[in-house]
């Protein structure tokens, strides 16, 4: 006999594996809500933009001055620019822009579909011929799948502008070489890995979210643990992401 | 509704943004590596290509103007590299320019320098194979070093016999005891020693730094890609190897001198009156002076920046030995 | 029985003089049967109130009923279909002709007062001129009493305005029957007694069948014609409010203590 946690632990992942391939099932068959498409769209890409930027602004200019002083040590403080555009690009933007996006998007989802759970809102969708999956979940996944690699591709570039403002702190970078440098030391295998993980990023910062909100208990602190619940998977699952696409693109030799 | 419709202005204006920017990232890194526009191909053979990969840079005259597009083994001494230049590169490249492989700083990527001639010839075309000069290694700069130094070892040595008898005073040679030619080869003698010892210094330093750099201990400070540190290396080395040349070349004359002299051949007869020979002595003294100063400068330099840079030119070197036989 | 004639459409009779008809529905969570054999039959333009205790399967009866939990056994006819084994389309055909009012009223909290009213009939597909849809989005909120409340929002309303709005999209699409879920609870006394005479109005105005879940005996005495006894998962006795009130059986009789 299993123990009872590990029994439960094996039911919520057959259950989630459940909630997702019917994501896949929804999104083919016709009628895409795409009004609200766009109006998710609008509020986990658009109302995202704001946290995003001053976060990956802020972590561009703390690297660069972190960097810095290392690097100033071994007399190579002019690769300052490469080395900061390749972590920023290849790990700490999309990452970033991922967890902000987890602890945002994810107990908003979290939260609000759960509350509609609770108040029987998703049962009146559906007697009011609306198949709440396809209103509610495949418009919120799309929204997070599409979003989220803009918002990093943003972060990118405003990190790195951040990192262009830090290194000209304590030391002299026109805007020119910079940008010379940043644009020299890139790669297609910096960016393109970068930007396809963050897809998966969206994906299950979605998909965990609405999971948690459709499967929300009754009352209050139900509602309350489903966003929990929602940023803690999703937040760990970007960091699970991130180490598999690591290892992929470290085999396909693009490291 | 219209609160709807500036939503979705607002969310559009990202959207754009967000994709915009990462087409223009993805344009310039593409552009960078001359995946865009026009570019022509030549390519060169080269016996070795010291790890050279494709996509690595093609400079001409230290300018990025292309990437390497193919590498071919076609035997097992000639791999063939494709390269893709720039068009508008095109017009300065001329058909007799030098291929060669070199390294961005002394740890950074290979690259494939193309190094004009300063011949005229005509413009560089589609699929033309220029020639090449294959890279000199540290390891061979410090051979040709220690090399010239083994030369001179044996001058001197000849040389100290040479002046032995000379200062002997039973001997017909010490009529030439107090003349300005004996002073001369004193002179000769005391210059060699110190480009010896000099020659000496540099193989060991140069000795010191390749050990490093193949340990993988390099002064960080190296990894710095400065061009201008680079050329100055780059000069400093090409005047070593020069220098190494020259006193090959005036070492053969002493030697030479010495020879007849100790085969008996030249009495001293012959060599009082042998006007040719006494030119030659004095010119060769000369060159010998001149090149140890001229070390002696190299040496500051190189002391300065002891990065020693070893890849240079063959063919600069020979031009430049040209112009000194010439001169 | 009907149940193997296993209908695909839904095509309710004209003229039936059943609107709901429950054969031998059985319902169960695991080990635990909620309702078992349990039949019983609403006449058309009837009001009909289920009366029970907590957790006794009111709610999943009329859940049941508009096809949010399929029954492990039984049929529910709607005049005269089986809507039991019908697939999501056929469902929402059934739906537009069965209103259902939720125990937490499920008013969209993201959406004003029209927009919660236009959805059921957006999302139906009904193709209606803007000015069919503002009529009848006046006449709805004007038949719950609360015209002009058009761009609230849910937040801004108490909470027997929010059930009279959620009332109102239920009437949007003009139902034959309507399915109450507890209607009055959490509202106070008075509210309630109004919304029970509401409830009244409404099945005049509309002439629709309704059935009424509910422990609120208040309720229940003014908007229901007769009241189900639901005890034990099983339909125990079926009379008018003065018929059960006299009964002497003691299960009976411990609801109108």
């Amino acid at each position: 006999m299993l123990p009872a946690g590990l029994v439960r632990f094996l039911t919520e992942i057959a259950e989630v594996t459940r909630f997702t391939t019917k994501f896949f099932r929804e999104i083919l068959r016709p009628r895409f809500e795409f009004a609200e498409f766009l109006r998710q769209c609008f509020f986990i890409g658009y109302k995202s933009l704001g946290l995003v930027a001053i976060t990956a602004f802020i972590m561009g200019l703390v690297i660069t001055i972190q960097s810095r002083p290392t690097l100033v040590e071994f007399g190579a403080e002019a690769w300052l620019p490469k080395m900061v555009s390749v972590s920023l690009v290849r790990e700490i933007a999309p990452v970033i822009t991922a967890l902000i996006c987890a602890g945002k998007i994810g107990s908003g989802i979290g939260a609000e579909l759960g509350s509609m759970k609770v108040t029987e809102q998703i049962d009146a969708m559906e007697v009011s011929g609306t198949n709440p999956y396809k209103y509610l979940v495949v418009t919120r996944v799309m929204a997070t799948i599409l979003m989220i690699p803009i918002l990093a591709v943003l972060a990118d570039a405003v990190s790195l502008y951040g990192a262009y403002l830090g290194s000209n702190i304590r030391g002299v970078v026109s805007w020119d070489l910079y940008w010379n440098q940043v644009f020299a030391t890139l790669t297609y295998s910096d960016i393109m890995p970068s930007i396809l993980k963050t897809f998966f990023f969206g994906f299950a910062i979605g998909i965990i979210g609405c999971y948690q909100g459709f499967n929300s208990k009754k009352g209050t602190e139900g509602v309350g643990r489903s966003a929990n619940a929602a940023v803690v998977i999703s937040s760990l699952l970007v960091f699970i992401i991130d180490l598999i696409a690591v290892q992929i693109t470290d085999l396909a030799g693009l490291t | 509704m219209a609160n709807q419709t500036s939503k979705n202005i607002r969310l559009g204006a990202m959207v754009i943004a967000g994709t915009a920017l990462l087409i223009i990232a993805l344009y310039v890194i593409g552009d960078k590596q001359n995946l865009f526009g026009s570019t022509f191909r030549i390519s060169a053979y080269f016996q070795n290509v010291n790890g050279l990969m494709v996509g690595h840079n093609v400079r001409f005259d230290g300018i990025d103007v292309g990437t390497v597009k193919n590498i071919e083994i076609i035997n097992d001494t000639t791999v063939k590299v494709d390269m893709a230049i720039e068009l508008e590169s095109q017009k300065f490249i001329h058909k007799n320019a030098l291929a060669s492989i070199g390294t961005d700083g002394l740890m950074g990527n290979k690259l494939v320098n193309i190094t004009p001639t300063g011949v005229p010839s005509p413009q560089v075309e589609e699929g033309d194979i220029l020639k090449t000069s294959e890279p000199l290694e540290a390891d061979d700069a410090l051979r040709t070093l220690t090399q010239t130094n083994a030369d001179i070892a044996v001058i001197v040595s000849n040389l100290r016999t040479f002046t032995d008898q000379m200062s002997s005073p039973n001997s017909v040679w010490s009529v030439l005891t107090d003349t300005a030619a004996s002073e001369n080869i004193k002179a000769i003698l005391v210059n060699i020693k110190q480009t010896s010892s000099y020659t000496a210094l540099v193989a060991a330093e140069l000795n010191a730094i390749v050990s490093d750099v193949q340990s993988g201990k390099g002064t960080l400070g190296a990894l710095i890609t400065d061009s201008t540190i680079a050329t100055e290396l780059n000069q400093t080395a090409a005047n070593i190897q020069l220098i190494s040349d020259s006193l090959v070349y005036f070492t053969a004359d002493l030697q030479s001198i010495s020879d007849r002299l100790l085969s008996g051949e030249g009495t001293l007869s012959t060599l009082l009156n042998d006007t040719t020979l006494a030119v030659n002595l004095t010119e060769t003294i000369q060159s010998a002076r001149n090149g140890a100063s001229d070390f002696e400068e190299s040496m500051k330099a190189l002391q300065d920046n002891f990065l020693v840079r070893h890849y240079f030119k063959k063919k600069n070197k020979m031009l430049e030995k040209e112009r000194k036989h010439i001169d | 029985m009907n149940r193997k004639k296993n209908h695909t459409t839904y095509a309710p009779a004209a003229d039936a003089e059943i609107a709901i008809q429950i054969s031998n529905l059985d319902v169960s969570f695991g080990d635990n049967h909620v309702l078992r054999h349990f039949s019983f039959e609403l006449p058309a333009g009837k009001s009909y109130a289920v009366l029970g205790k907590s957790g006794s399967g009111k709610s999943v009866l009329i859940k049941c009923i508009i096809g949010l939990i399929k029954p492990n056994a039984g049929t529910i006819q709607i005049f005269g279909t089986n809507i039991t084994d019908l697939n999501s389309v056929e469902l929402d055909k059934m739906r537009m002709e069965t209103g259902f009012l939720f125990q937490s009223n499920a008013l969209y909290d993201s959406m004003t007062v029209r927009e919660n009213l236009e959805f059921p009939l957006r999302r139906h597909g009904i193709q209606k001129t803007a000015a069919e849809v503002d009529e009848l989005v006046r006449e709805a909120l004007v038949n719950v009493g609360l015209p002009g409340t058009d761009n609230m929002m849910p937040a801004e309303l108490s909470g027997g305005m929010k059930k009279r709005i959620a009332l109102a999209r239920t009437l949007i699409l003009k139902p034959k029957i309507i399915l109450y879920d507890e209607p009055t609870t959490g509202l106070d006394p008075i509210t309630g007694r109004e919304i029970g005479h509401l409830m009244v109005d409404i099945q005049k105005k509309y002439h629709t069948s309704s059935l009424v879940i509910s422990h609120d005996l208040n309720c229940i005495h003014i908007a229901a014609d007769r009241i189900v006894m639901l005890i034990d998962g099983t339909c125990y006795a079926i009379g008018t409010y003065d018929e059960l009130k006299k009964s002497t059986d003691l299960k009976i009789k411990s609801f109108f203590d």
